[in-house]
């Protein structure tokens, strides 16, 4: 059995009536993808939110590596190896560069940055792993460009490597492959197919070529509730979910650009 | 990192700072340096809010509490007989680090207006203090008999040294507020103004890099608050009153925020724009309030907007 890295337990979150996240369980394991689907409106990114600590559970319990975090800050988590990629872009420093942004996230897994005198931007502590995470990405040759400049694929291309370079165990993904060329979004697949041995992946998605390509596990949440977990085999042939939520993916799949 | 039309200009300020004794001689006008003496102070305060301001985001109201703790230690110890600036400057210093520590601390745990609004009521604190306090002259303030003593060499009293003193204080903080902000603390501290919601994903707990922020420089403001204190020779509340520490946000907003040499020429600019139109009429505010609306409208970057585009970015 592979390492359990996440373990969320009977999580409940209510929003002034709306139950956004109704009694979900699941775990994360290293190695594996655990892709969250569902409509939407079903709950996936409040569930995020949970599990990087932007939203306390109502009740329920969130476990990382055997402790119970449910009450610990983001950064707290973030600094016990959980890394988590924004779905908005504009989350990404615009004032800065490409390469300071994926910097500050190389500082951010150093340790400390209360040093105050030398100049961070000639630090090679800082700068090569930076750079090296973009040649991983392959947007090198967008290392000076201001990040506001970035298109949409290549946005979500830096969010992930900052999160990748914080030298996580834990992944959190809100969709990676949204707005991106089709090649972009082709190197993503490859890049989290090549990279997942080293990873517990939690992969939230619209996009159902890439859920089906990448994942180990499927979760499929409507309104908030589990309405089923396994492997993509079952969830594929499983009638409740096609009804709800495969077959109006098909019919409209097509032509529906992913958000 | 400084594009060159900004060291460029950094540079002919310095220099022409450095040469201003010199002409204020040749042209006779010895009040010119006392003015510019004033402005250069003025000009380390509002660099030193412009590290928590524009750098990190924090629009503090507070800042002028420790042109005041400056000053009233300066004042006091004087009072006491106590002129040695060994003895003075050190005691200064670590009572803005305290001060800034605690106002800080308590501060930091608001966001937005709320932040404005405690930064504000402790500023208030310390001016109804600095009133309260008869013994140190209360309402009326405190006069110095005698200038900090450097000894030995360095005469506080003459004015040329004294600006030059003054001088090379201001340089020493803008080469380290400049260092600062190219250095690991100061991309955090950035980032975190941009983005503190990303900066805590990425595992930096924001708090510790803010308050270390307004501890630098509420302890480089409170070194302006000693020389500003010699420079008067006197020190009253008005020193840490809520509108001084208004005034020190208007330096930035007319040099232009988060630049670090913006607060310098924003420093000169208000204090010479003051004296100027104050020689024309008594009530030059009047003049200056919609000259502040205008930059405040119309250049965000304030008078280095006018500028190269090099001299803006940090």
């Amino acid at each position: 059995m592979a390492e359990e890295l996440v373990r969320i337990e009977h999580l409940v979150k209510r929003f002034s009536g709306l139950v956004a996240t109704d009694d979900v369980s699941l775990s994360l394991f290293k190695g594996q993808i655990h892709a969250v689907i569902g409509p939407n409106g079903a709950g996936k990114t409040t569930l995020i939110n949970q599990l990087s600590g932007r939203l306390r559970p109502d009740s329920g319990r969130v476990i990382m590596g055997g402790q119970d975090v449910t009450y610990a800050s983001v950064a707290a988590r973030a600094h016990k190896g959980l890394a988590r990629q924004f779905q908005i872009a504009s989350l990404c420093y615009g004032e800065f560069t490409v390469l300071d942004n994926v910097a500050l996230a190389v500082q951010a897994c150093q340790g400390h940055s209360y040093r105050f005198w030398r100049d961070v931007s000639k630090d090679a502590a800082v700068v090569d792993p930076a750079m090296a995470m973009l040649k991983r990405l392959r947007i090198e040759h967008r290392a000076d460009v201001l990040a506001v400049n970035l298109s949409h694929g290549e946005h979500r291309q830096l969010e992930l490597a900052m999160a990748l370079a914080t030298q996580p165990t834990i992944l959190l993904l809100d969709e990676p492959t949204a707005g991106t060329s089709h090649d972009e979004a082709a190197r993503i697949v490859g890049l989290l197919a090549e990279i997942k041995a080293d990873y517990a992946i939690l992969l939230v998605e619209h996009d159902m070529n890439t859920v089906f390509a990448l994942a180990d596990v499927i979760t499929v949440l409507v309104n908030g509730q589990q309405l089923a977990s396994g492997p993509p085999s079952l969830i594929r042939g499983n009638p409740a979910v096609r009804a709800v939520y495969l077959g109006e993916e098909k019919t409209q799949g097509e032509t529906r650009q992913p958000q | 990192m400084m594009g060159s039309p900004r060291k460029l200009a950094t540079a002919v300020l310095l220099i022409a700072l450095l040469l201003l004794p010199v002409a204020a001689m040749a042209m006779s006008n010895p009040f010119l340096i006392k003015l510019v003496t004033r402005a250069v102070i003025m000009a380390i305060a509002a660099l030193s809010l412009d590290i928590i301001l524009g750098l990190g985001g924090m629009v503090a109201f507070s800042h002028a509490i420790f042109l005041g703790v400056g000053g009233y230690v300066v004042a006091i110890a004087a009072s006491q007989g106590q002129f040695s600036a060994w003895v003075q400057w050190p005691i200064a210093l670590g009572l803005s680090a305290l001060i800034s520590l605690v106002v800080g601390s308590i501060s930091l745990r608001s966001k937005g207006v709320y932040f404005i609004m405690i930064t504000l009521a402790f500023c208030q604190l310390f001016y109804f203090l600095a009133i309260g306090t008869e013994a140190y002259g209360g309402d009326d303030g405190l006069a110095i008999p005698m200038r900090s003593s450097l000894g030995g060499v360095i005469d506080l009293s003459d004015k040329i040294t004294f600006y030059y003193f003054c001088f090379f204080c201001l340089a020493a903080c803008l080469l380290f507020a400049w260092r600062l902000s190219n250095s690991h603390f100061g991309r955090v501290l950035k980032a975190a103004s941009l983005n503190e919601e990303r900066v805590q994903a990425l595992g930096i707990s924001t708090y510790g890099y803010r308050l270390t922020a307004f501890v630098i420089a509420g302890t480089m403001c409170g070194l302006a608050g000693i020389l500003l204190a010699n420079h008067n020779d006197f020190v009253s509340p008005a020193l840490l009153g809520w509108m001084q520490s208004g005034d020190l946000i208007v330096m930035l907003v007319l040099g232009g925020i988060g630049t670090l040499v913006g607060p310098i020429v924003g420093a000169l600019f208000l204090l010479l724009i003051e004296h100027t139109l104050s020689t024309v009429t008594e009530h030059w505010q009047i003049i200056l309030g919609p000259v502040l609306v205008l930059m405040a409208l119309y250049s965000h970057g304030g008078v280095a907007a006018f500028l190269p585009k090099g001299w803006r970015r940090g």
